[in-house]
């Protein structure tokens, strides 16, 4: 019951906004599932795949879809997730994390003020 | 071509960060499709979802290899996560573009502020096991 309202709570953010959901999941599945970080990352990206499916194929519905970017992005991330998990265990996590946060603050910034 | 090679090199980029921050890939690419290539905030929005599933779908993989998960829990998840997926989208597909982009760099902003507040992640509990 629980898992099936962080879904729903995930799911509707991930189709409005594009997002993956787990940003909202994961924290989720920790604080109010009790379940561990990286067991909750694990769960998260196995339901990832099923809501962005959905959301895909309404966004696709509509024509919204530019699926030749789409896989040329992917061809990049398959190489690309196995090169950050490596540099995630070169540098200082708090670094990271805040240099992230402003990365995100700035971008916010720019696409309203532009 | 050279756009497509310009791609591939963003997708590198945004694979890196999303397994080096353990969040989802699509909130820096969402942000550099609208700012840097002009695709509308839904059009978008759609392409990173496209982009993610078969990412996703890899890294569940190689987890399960690593004896991480559990497939009923992501799949209880999952189903309902889809239904109210669909429903987003929906929404996201019936407002404006301009409208839909505020609402996208709030979220941003928000999840940005958060992480400069808080700038400790939670330990892993599976660490203090012995």
């Amino acid at each position: 019951m629980l898992s099936a309202l962080i879904g729903l709570a995930s799911g509707f953010l991930a189709g409005l906004l594009g997002i993956g959901g787990g940003g909202l999941m994961v924290p989720l599945l920790v604080s109010a599932g009790g379940l561990r970080q990286r067991q909750a990352h694990a769960v998260s990206l196995g339901a990832v795949v099923l809501l962005a499916l959905a959301a895909a194929i309404t966004y696709g519905a509509a024509g919204e879809v530019r699926l030749g970017t789409a896989a040329a992005l992917f061809v990049g991330g398959a190489a690309g997730a196995p090169l950050g998990a490596w540099l995630l265990s070169r540098v200082d996590d708090r670094f990271a994390r805040r240099a992230f946060g402003v990365m995100l603050v700035g971008t916010s910034a720019y696409l309203l003020l532009t | 071509m050279i756009e497509t090679l310009g791609y591939v090199a963003l997708g590198v980029g945004v694979g890196a960060v999303s397994s080096f921050l353990g969040i989802g890939g699509g909130t820096i690419l969402v942000a550099v499709l609208v700012a840097v290539s002009g695709f509308g905030q839904q059009e978008a929005q759609a392409t990173a979802l496209a982009f993610m599933v078969p990412t996703a779908a890899i890294g569940v993989i190689s987890t399960r290899w690593h004896g991480l998960g559990n497939l009923r829990q992501s799949a209880v998840l999952g189903v309902s996560g889809a239904i109210a997926a669909v429903g987003g989208a929906l929404l996201a597909l019936a407002i404006p573009s301009d409208t839909l982009r505020a609402l996208f760099a709030i979220f941003i902003g928000v999840v940005g502020l958060a992480m400069l507040l808080h700038p400790t992640p939670r330990e892993d509990p599976a660490e203090e096991e012995p």
